[in-house]
């Protein structure tokens, strides 16, 4: 059944890269045409998520859209501050951000890579040497008692509680205080974790391993994976203990 | 022998059955949490409502092109995929996707006049009082797509003050005729005005219908307590009458920036963003469908939009409305009742700023009726928003009636209202208003002099 | 007195000739390939004689235990005696870049270190290409963010007793460390893409060695004070002995 799993999903990868068109300028411009008509009322004609829509997002708070120039993002397989990879922009693009930014699910494959080819132009950041994505592999641990236990025990030593709770609501100490800011000077909530829909890196057990090795840039969540470096499968544990913390969601 | 402790044993278990069911629900609502239940289109996208909405239910530039392009994301053609189930060969979306419910309305109206039952005004009407009310509308509206450009819009309402539920909308739009945003038509029972950089139905100060007192068919009503609303959409003649003899309102909306018309449309933005046209032609104002009628009404509208960065948007529409024998005198008589406006918007940040101006014309006023009618009739309704934390929303507007028709029947208005609004969840508000005369100093004992002040407070919750 | 006869002084004179050409092109290579081993050095003080103002008391919003009831940070570092500002980086403005041989080895690493919930040094150096390296010596948890313009350039948390987090530096430019646990905690590291920097003492000296000749900018940049470009004329070899004044 996983070598199934894996193969269906390796093979769904390999068709929507098929469709990745070279990054050049005729691409670009498409993806300009296509920014112009969707895109530019929240990210701004030059990216810097100053369009006329935007601002009503968070309103005098976190989030506002992507500024684009800037080549800061949350949602990565990359390692903290590093740029993302095509793969996590067309996942970004195609998801959407629950609550804040609709899935683009309806331009074709082919569109969305246009447009990402678009997006990176308005950074160099994407012009360096493109970062590694961190491996993530499958989850290793399943959830049992003792997991969620050591997971408790790794939630409370790390100090998740402080910004998201002590049974992950989202009202920890430093969140009731106030003082979570984002990169911009925003006031920014930490994520209510029994609310699963809510989790805009996704919630899938992947997601949720993915977003403590890579932090979210620009929050205050930081990457964990210095603290788990030749132990890393102990994030799994981790990982239960927090889907543990919210109810099921229907698919 | 009736037993009334029995009796008051039952009353009492109900109030404390019905206490036990709906007090919680409302005092949760009072809860401040994330939004949990949200509207439809919020819910089939995944966002919430400030994604297409500056304030409920005025839209931003993006909820503006997701409308103008038939609920699809804008530069898309994409049917509303997202949220989409597949059921065999079809396409369902869950119903609640598809299926909103909205009640709006003051629960408190306190009015203060100058005088209190002055000539002509029915006896109890004209009071310095407090009335306390169930919220005016409830609405039930459901749109979205059926298929790749083809949307579809439906609103059930009822409104406590007019009594009996209607369709108040319901059409069909087929997007993106020709090329990509040449054409969208719409066919229907529609808002003409939708487009343009003011929309009618998309006020945060609600409408306040007027108080009167009527006699039979072709004979005026008069006037009491004066309607809050906004006047560059108002009727603004006193003395005209529908088909039926029925009095037409001076303070409600009409013609292009009517609430919902019979007819067909067309829009779209065929040289960029920068440009949008809209051309229609409507059963007729004031016309029941099927009604057989002695003309269409005709109408035109472009618009200028800058929607591109720094936080900042401007739009400025004008609009062209023939009527064609679409109002009848006391004489019974047909008269074209046309419309000339400009609207204009601009948002920055936090604050959003509407004005509309129109010019109302009758011609081809019969001779008999001359040097007692006054043919024309302006309106000027300007308004502002502004969020001043994340959850308090500050609106005001002003609204001068210079109004027209029978000359012993017309009065004109001003007045600014300024109203808080704040939204306990992002679905969930509550408000308090209050609006002043601004003609006070002017004397007689009009409607429109007579009312001083009224200060409203309500709700507004949208599932 | 030796006597040097015409024959000879043609040759002597000639071999002279011979070594001013034939060192020319040394000369003209003054700006490329320059380490701080050659050259002259810039010894000097960045000094101020303004007003100070008092130090600022700033609220301990977490772990008051390891980071005390509150912390009173004095940024503004002045011998009394000298007029000296600590902490000042000094740095050399290149027009033309010198050419750095490729490695993969950083020379240095570059460490912050949080400790009693401030980052030690306050104002740190780093070049570009070095590991940047930032550990924690406290018995709570810190996550130092560190930002470069506004872009995040890492956010890690740092449990106690872990292990310290190290990154490659890549651009020149300010960074800037915050903690989000402990929003009090401030802290800079100046990136420089060469070696002709220095961070001022106590007393406000600083050294910088191997400076090419000729006119030079230096650029200054202080926390409070600010940034400040100087001119000096640098000998070909020696030393040359300034004094920058902050206005």
């Amino acid at each position: 059944m996983l070598s199934v799993t894996i193969l269906i999903i390796g093979l769904a990868a390999t068709t929507v890269l098929a469709v990745k068109p070279e990054d050049h300028r005729a691409t670009r411009e498409h993806g300009r045409a296509i920014y112009e008509r969707s895109c530019l009322f929240c990210h701004g004609a030059a990216g810097k998520g100053d369009g006329p829509a935007g601002w009503f997002i968070g309103r005098y708070s976190s989030p506002r859209p992507r500024d684009f120039t800037i080549g800061e993002y949350k949602f990565r397989t990359t390692a903290s501050g590093e740029a993302p990879t095509d793969q996590d922009l067309f996942r970004t693009l195609t998801r959407g951000i629950p609550g804040f930014m609709p899935s683009f699910v309806g331009l074709s494959a082919e569109d969305r890579w246009a447009v990402i080819a678009y997006i990176k132009s308005f950074s160099d950041v994407f012009q360096q040497e493109a970062a590694k994505p961190l491996s993530i592999g499958l989850p290793s641990i399943p959830s049992s008692p003792e997991s969620l236990e050591t997971g408790g025990k790794l939630y409370r030593s790390l100090e998740c509680f402080v910004c998201h709770g002590p049974s992950g609501g989202g009202d920890g100490p430093l969140a009731e205080a106030g003082s979570l800011r984002d990169g911009a000077g925003l006031r920014i909530v930490a994520t209510d974790l029994t609310n699963r829909a809510s989790y805009k890196n996704g919630a899938s057990p992947r997601d949720i391993y993915r977003t403590l090795i890579t932090g979210l840039d620009g929050t205050p969540m930081p990457s964990y994976a210095g603290q788990f470096v030749g132990k890393e499968e102990q994030l799994w544990h981790v990982v239960n203990y927090i889907l543990s913390l919210s109810p099921e969601v229907r698919p | 022998m009736r037993d009334y402790n029995l009796a008051r044993k039952w009353i009492g278990l109900f109030a404390v059955c019905l206490g036990a069911t709906i007090l919680p629900t409302l005092l949760s609502l009072f809860v401040p949490t994330q939004a949990q239940a949200i509207p439809p289109f919020a819910r089939k996208y995944d966002v919430n409502c400030t994604a297409c909405h500056t304030a409920p239910p005025i839209l931003n530039q993006f909820g503006q092109r997701f409308l103008e392009n038939g609920y699809q994301m804008p530069g898309t053609e994409d049917g509303g995929i997202v949220g989409k189930r597949k059921l065999g060969e079809m396409t369902l979306d869950d119903v609640t996707n598809y299926l909103g419910f909205r009640i709006v309305g003051n629960t408190t109206s306190s009015w203060s006049f100058k005088k209190q039952n002055p000539p002509g005004a029915a006896a109890g009407v004209v009071e310095n009082k407090t009335e306390f009310m169930f919220p005016e509308n409830f609405v039930l509206f459901a749109g979205g797509t059926v298929a790749k450009n083809i949307g579809f819009m439906v609103e059930l309402g009822h409104d406590v003050q007019a009594g009996g539920a209607a369709v108040e909308r319901g059409f069909v739009t087929f997007n993106n005729l020709g090329s990509y945003n040449l054409a969208h038509l719409r066919v229907g029972k529609f808002d003409p005005n939708t487009f343009s950089s003011y929309a009618t139905v998309r006020q945060q100060l609600l409408d306040v219908g007027e108080s009167t007192s009527c006699g039979g068919a072709f004979t005026p009503c008069t006037i009491n307590r004066a309607g809050l609303t906004p006047s560059a959409f108002a009727t603004k003649f006193y003395g005209l009458y529908d088909r039926s003899g029925n009095y037409l309102s001076p303070y409600a909306a009409s013609l292009y920036n009517s609430g919902a018309e019979v007819g067909a449309d067309i829009h779209g933005r065929p040289f960029g963003d920068w440009f949008l046209y809209q051309v229609g032609i409507l059963n007729g104002a004031n016309e029941p469908l099927g009604d057989s009628n002695k003309g269409k009404d005709v109408y035109g509208m472009i618009r200028f939009d800058y929607a591109k960065v720094q936080n900042f948007s401007a739009s400025i529409s004008g609009f062209v409305y023939q009527g064609n024998s679409n109002a009848k005198l006391q004489t019974q008589e047909d008269v074209n009742w046309n419309r000339y406006g400009v609207s204009a918007r601009a948002t920055y940040k936090m604050v959003d700023v509407y004005t509309a101006f129109a010019v109302d014309k009758i011609n081809k006023t019969p001779t008999g009726v001359a040097g007692t009618f006054d043919s024309t009739a302006t309106g000027l309704t300007i308004g502002a928003d502004t969020y001043v934390t994340d959850k308090t929303l500050v609106s005001l507007r002003y609204d001068n009636l210079d109004a027209g028709g029978m000359l012993d029947q017309r009065q004109s208005s001003s007045f600014v209202g300024a109203q808080v609004k704040h939204f306990l969840r992002t679905n969930v508000a509550i408000f308090a208003r209050n609006d002043v005369n601004v003609r006070k100093s002017e004397g007689g004992d009009t409607a429109a002099t007579n009312l001083r002040n009224a200060f409203f407070s309500g709700i507004d919750i949208i599932f | 007195m030796t006597i040097v006869l015409p024959r000879q002084r043609m040759a002597l004179g000639g071999a002279w000739i011979a070594l001013v050409v034939l060192s020319l092109p040394a000369w003209g290579a003054a700006d490329s390939g320059l380490t701080a081993s050659t050259g002259a050095t810039i010894v000097g003080r960045v000094i101020f004689r303004g007003a100070v103002p008092p130090p600022q008391v700033v609220e301990v919003t977490r772990n008051p235990e390891t980071c005390g009831a509150s912390q009173s940070i004095q940024p503004m570092i002045v011998d009394p005696a000298s007029g000296g500002v600590k902490d000042t980086v000094v740095s050399l403005v290149l027009q033309d870049r010198p050419v750095m041989p490729a490695t993969d080895q950083p020379s240095t690493i570059p460490t912050v270190t949080n400790r009693t919930c401030a980052f030690h040094p306050r104002v740190g150096m780093a070049k570009t290409g070095d590991l940047l390296e930032t550990r924690n010596e406290d018995p709570v948890m810190h996550n130092t963010h560190i930002y470069a313009d506004n872009r995040t350039f890492l956010n890690v948390a740092l449990v106690a007793g872990g292990k310290p987090v190290q990154k490659k530096v890549r651009s020149p430019g300010l960074m800037k460390l915050t903690c989000d646990a402990h929003t009090f905690m401030q802290g800079f590291v100046m990136v420089i893409d060469h070696d002709f920097v220095a961070i001022t003492d106590a007393k406000g000296s600083f050294s910088i060695a191997g400076v090419p000749p000729g006119k030079q900018e230096i650029s200054l940049w202080h926390e409070m004070l600010g940034a400040l470009t100087k001119q000096v004329i640098v000998p070909s070899q020696g030393e040359l002995s300034v004094t920058f004044q902050y206005p």
